[in-house]
């Protein structure tokens, strides 16, 4: 009894330097945050802050500036989560041909893992510039509005850039997934006279099925907080067309200097994502395979 | 809860707004949206038991200044910080102003800190805030547009408490370039680097055209001319290059002598409403969205130089942008990968034919700030180190050294700035402009804690959207009323 008592007390020593810097760093400040929210905050910390109660949060959540925000992050996930792991698959699938030099292919389409959000962004801005870009003239608009002054092309032209960025990490996924699959289901398919795009369909895509949603999973909650790109190429322009939920809590916080604005948008962000999570884990518990 | 009512918006002059049937409805809930969450906050009465107590020392009452305290402190020498935004040519001209002033006497050492951009120095200056006075520095040089944010700080000294002690003259100044500072009567902050914008074009591309280089176009209306004339003559796709900046259009207003903010541009109280959604503002807005929708000019981007470079492509031979750039043009074109472009520097055009007897521009660029900390001997080490960069002698070296204005007129004849510009008159082009500048509220240029959502957001969204079709009346009626929703949440916060 005591030697029980005496190996959980060690455990929760043992524990303690991880919930303490958790606590410190992540549900402290959310506690904070939520609390910020109550209050009508002053541009510079060190003025009085005016107590509000649900106040600013219903009348945040409730605007239309709130749900135009929610509308364009939904949107940019929508086009960057599936575009992305369709590329992600269909280019490890290519990879997994045993031909000579595949390797260097591996490479190249694994190559943007090691590119930052920044770097993908600086090069983007580049290509995409009006006046000195490649791609503005490939697609004859030099001079003028360049797309990512335009606003209906400017949050696709974002989700591209992302889509970008990101194939290297899903490619990596998907390999790796690809080349953990059972060879016997395969083979005994493939006796059994299915077509490539039969086996595709009934057996790899199934057996995938962690990997595509655990993808999803990432894809989605980094879709939420997709910042450097937007802060690069647009800063929430052009007329609001980039402004999603997470660069809006940006502009409010540290350049209109409104943190209990920005805290309520923050607060919402939180259980947009929960909720997602939620959701998303109850569909794979009902959906996806482990192969038992 | 409440429905917002028309009543309170009427105060401000807008009641048309919320007639008006086109434009942008989601700019105009957002009005309503925020008016109503300020409206709830009054409603709580709650606000004033929970407020959180500012530190002490920042919220101490004016005191008299201490002047000569650094040469009486007990452990000399006495040792200040400046935060700073400067970099490469600007920065080196800093630090060797800096050394020679640590070098001149024993009493000061002033170490500096580079903040990268205006916007850093502002997120760094207002998280430090938190903590009281400790983290802060001892100068801050800070974006002269946003000076309303550093007043309700309650965290500086105002310059004019040193001048007052010191007998400080002005007389040698020129005047749009100290105006700018004064807010309700009290100056705030000494300048330091001074811009303006001013009309870059290509001469060889006028004279193709059939234009005149060294008279170039003087107002909106040449300008548009003179546009029509590069494209149809085949010279360039675009007459110009129109850069998506609100400060054009602020200064538009200013040398047409109209203000951009009620209460005299926020000058005398705290303004609560814009004053540009009217006959000036709107024309130009309309010459703005002709020159787009005529295909006369290009809209490029706020944060980049793609109006600058359209000029060495050739794509629009004439833009706006501001007088600081003008080392790094010069520096750019020098390096010879545009042979056949020749620089023109000349004054903003203005929005009138004949000039308006009480307009002229505002200045933009920094100032500096003495923050209010608890050492007496910190306070006037600072403003003696102030002083320094303010010399005529400081002036001249730092305008030859960086392309900034000088902030005074016995700067000009002094070495180097004098040979500088006997060399590159170009320079001399933003100085004349801010030189003519007569003093008045709407000379001395707008200001309001919501400036950083005003213009950068509000008024270049509704620039922007001259270019996909919205009509000049509706893209400022936009401005208007977003601004307006902006300036009434800051003014209840602060």
């Amino acid at each position: 009894m005591i030697r029980r008592v005496r190996e959980a007390a060690l455990g929760y020593l043992l524990i303690l330097p991880a919930v303490a810097a958790f606590g410190l760093f992540v549900f402290y400040p959310l506690v904070k945050t939520a609390y910020l929210g109550f209050f009508l905050a002053p541009p510079t910390p060190n003025l009085p802050s005016h107590y509000v109660g649900f106040q600013q949060y219903s009348q945040v959540l409730g605007s239309s500036e709130f749900r135009d925000d929610l509308g364009r992050t939904v949107f940019f996930v929508l086009l960057t989560v599936p575009i992305g792991i369709i590329i992600g698959l269909a280019l490890a699938n290519l990879a997994q041909k045993k031909v000579r030099g595949i390797g260097a292919f591996r490479t190249i389409f694994s190559s943007t893992v090691a590119t930052s959000t920044a770097v993908a962004s600086v090069v983007f801005f580049t290509l995409l510039n009006p006046q000195v870009g490649l791609l503005s003239y490939l697609f004859g608009k030099e001079g003028g509005n360049g797309i990512l002054q335009d606003p209906s092309w400017a949050l696709p032209a974002i989700a591209m850039v992302t889509i970008w960025a990101n194939i290297g990490f899903t490619f990596i996924l998907m390999s790796a997934a690809l080349q953990s699959l059972p060879e016997d289901v395969l083979e005994a398919s493939k006796v059994d006279g299915a077509s490539n795009a039969v086996r595709f369909r009934q057996i790899t895509l199934p057996l995938l099925s962690p990997i595509i949603f655990f993808a999803a999973i990432i894809g989605v909650i980094s879709g939420f907080q997709a910042f450097g790109q937007i802060d690069i190429l647009t800063q929430g322009g052009p007329n609001h067309a980039t402004l999603v939920l997470i660069y809006d809590l940006y502009q409010q916080a540290f350049q209109f200097n409104n943190p209990g604005y920005a805290a309520v948008l923050s607060v919402a962000l939180f259980f947009i994502l929960l909720l997602l999570t939620f959701v998303q884990f109850w569909f794979f518990q009902r959906r996806v395979s482990y192969g038992n | 809860m409440a429905r917002p009512t028309i009543a309170p918006m009427k105060e401000n002059g807008r009641d048309e707004l919320l007639g008006a049937t086109e434009g942008d409805s989601g700019l105009r809930r957002r009005l309503v949206s925020r008016r109503d969450l300020l409206r709830g906050a009054a409603a709580a009465g709650v606000g004033t038991g929970l407020a959180m107590l500012a530190p002490g020392m920042l919220a101490g009452a004016a005191s008299k200044f201490p002047l000569g305290a650094a040469a009486k402190a007990k452990s000399k020498p006495v040792q200040i910080t400046m935060w700073h935004s400067m970099t490469s040519a600007n920065l080196t001209t800093l630090t060797n102003l800096t050394s020679t002033f640590n070098s001149s006497q024993s009493d000061i050492k002033v170490s500096l800190v580079a903040q990268t951009s205006y916007q850093d120095t502002q997120t760094a200056y207002t998280t430090a805030l938190s903590g009281g006075t400790s983290g802060l520095p001892d100068i801050v040089q800070w974006e002269s547009e946003l000076i309303q944010l550093l007043i309700d700080s309650q965290s500086i000294v105002p310059a004019a408490e040193a001048v007052a002690a010191d007998h400080y003259s002005f007389s040698d100044f020129v005047p749009s370039m100290v105006d700018f500072f004064k807010v309700d009567g009290t100056l705030w902050a000494m300048p330091f680097n001074t811009s303006s914008q001013v009309l870059y074009f290509d001469q060889n591309a006028l004279t193709k055209a059939g234009l005149d280089p060294t008279n170039p176009p003087a107002s909106l209306a040449e300008l548009r001319t003179a546009a029509q004339k590069i494209v149809s003559s085949g010279t360039a796709k675009y007459g110009m290059s129109l850069k998506l900046d609100y400060t054009n259009f602020e200064l538009w207003m200013a040398l047409g002598g109209n203000t951009v903010l009620n209460h005299n541009n926020g000058r005398n109280g705290r303004a609560t409403a814009v004053t540009f959604d009217n006959g000036p503002g709107k024309a130009i807005f309309e010459w703005w969205g002709g020159m787009l929708s005529d295909n006369l000019a290009q809209s490029t981007s706020f944060t980049s130089f793609d109006n600058l470079l359209a000029i060495g492509s050739g794509i629009a031979p004439i833009t706006i942008d501001t007088s600081a750039s003008l080392g790094t043009i010069i520096q750019v074109l020098s390096g010879g990968e545009y042979p056949n472009v020749k620089l023109g520097v000349a004054p903003l055009p203005l929005p009138t034919a004949k000039r308006a007897k009480n307009g002229g521009a505002f200045v933009g660029g920094a100032g500096l700030y003495m923050v209010k900390k608890p050492t007496p001997d910190t306070i006037d080490a600072s403003w003696q180190y102030i002083k320094f960069l303010d010399t005529p002698q400081s002036q001249a070296t730092w305008a030859a050294g960086t392309g900034y204005v000088p902030i005074r007129k016995s700067a000009i004849p002094l070495s180097p700035l004098a040979q500088t510009w006997a060399a590159q008159p170009e320079f001399k082009v933003a100085y004349d402009q801010l030189l003519a500048s007569p003093a008045n509220p709407a000379t001395a240029g707008p200001v309001t804690g919501a400036d950083p959502q005003l213009g950068p957001v509000d008024l270049n969204n509704a620039l922007q959207s001259l270019s996909s079709g919205t009509s000049p009346t509706a893209a400022l009626a936009n401005a208007a009323s977003a601004a307006n929703a902006a300036i009434a949440s800051y003014n209840e916060r602060v």
